[in-house]
């Protein structure tokens, strides 16, 4: 197990360009939690006990070392410390006692990635339908959406031109080859 | 392509959705009870009108939620989108 925890899906490679860097972000734990949305209160009793709102749609928020990005509706990503999941599933199962949610711990199914750069909002445009101008996709949104043909979620933090990007690790290898044939000219 | 208005996600591109065809189709109550003609009917009879379609759409590349579109079949006009628990908008009342 030491072995495969280990192992990440680009295994330090990345894509340095002068307009555009990519970078496995692997200091981020995930955990999901899915709420049953559709029953009346469901989300009320969910932020109550929680003590914080979750992010609405299209946006995300931190909270202590913990983000929180929309996913669907009464779902969300949240975003820890690396190392820290079993720590936070159990805190959250605690707090959420008796309600009707799922947590899992997803961290090993997904890739993270740190997308800098002054091109990087022009090669995301490239990639999706989405608007990335910042008055449409500024510090606090999030969104899902299809990018180079696969479902990722892309969200912009806060912190300057960063933008993360969250996605099935098997699609890792294929994005930043993509992200090097779109950002050639950068 | 068209633009479509996801009731949680805000207008995307055609490309991030699934359409699963027609609408507002009801199961019979007691499948026993009807006849193969009727049971067929409900299986595979599809409306194909040339105009208003009331059709169900899912944002796959997003939120991944099924909601309802009333779309022209002629101009690919969206007239109204709306959510599974919402009733269906009669066709030319508000919104459609």
């Amino acid at each position: 197990m030491a072995k495969l925890d280990r192992a990440t899906p680009l295994a330090g490679t990345g894509l340095e360009r002068a307009g555009l860097c990519v970078a496995e972000n692997t200091g981020l734990g995930l955990i999901r939690l899915q709420a049953f949305h559709r029953r009346p209160g469901a989300v009320e009793e969910l932020t109550a006990r929680l003590g914080i709102e979750p992010p609405g749609p299209g946006s995300l928020r931190s909270e202590r070392d913990r983000q929180w990005f929309w996913s669907a509706p009464g779902e969300w990503l949240i975003a820890i410390p690396a190392g820290t999941e079993d720590a936070v599933l159990g805190a959250l199962r605690a707090q959420l006692d008796g309600l009707f949610v799922v947590l899992s711990a997803i961290t090993d199914s997904q890739v993270a990635l740190d997308i800098t750069g002054e091109a990087v909002r022009e090669v995301l445009a490239r990639g999706s339908t989405v608007d990335f101008h910042p008055a449409s996709f500024g510090a606090g949104n999030c969104v899902l959406t299809r990018f180079a043909g696969v479902p990722v979620m892309l969200a912009s933090p806060g912190r300057g031109e960063q933008i993360l990007l969250f996605a099935d690790r098997s699609l890792a290898r294929y994005l930043l080859d993509w992200f090097e044939a779109a950002s050639i000219d950068c | 392509m068209i633009r479509i208005e996801c009731p949680w996600c805000g207008p995307r591109s055609e490309a991030e959705f699934t359409c699963g065809g027609q609408s507002h189709i009801v199961r019979p109550a007691d499948p026993a009870a009807v006849s193969d003609r009727e049971w067929a009917q409900y299986l595979y009879q599809r409306d194909n009108p040339k105009g208003l379609h009331y059709e169900r759409w899912r944002h796959t590349f997003g939120c991944r939620q099924w909601f309802n579109v009333a779309r022209d079949t002629v101009t690919h006009e969206i007239r109204a989108v709306y959510r599974m628990t919402d009733l269906k908008p009669a066709p030319g009342g508000e919104g459609v």
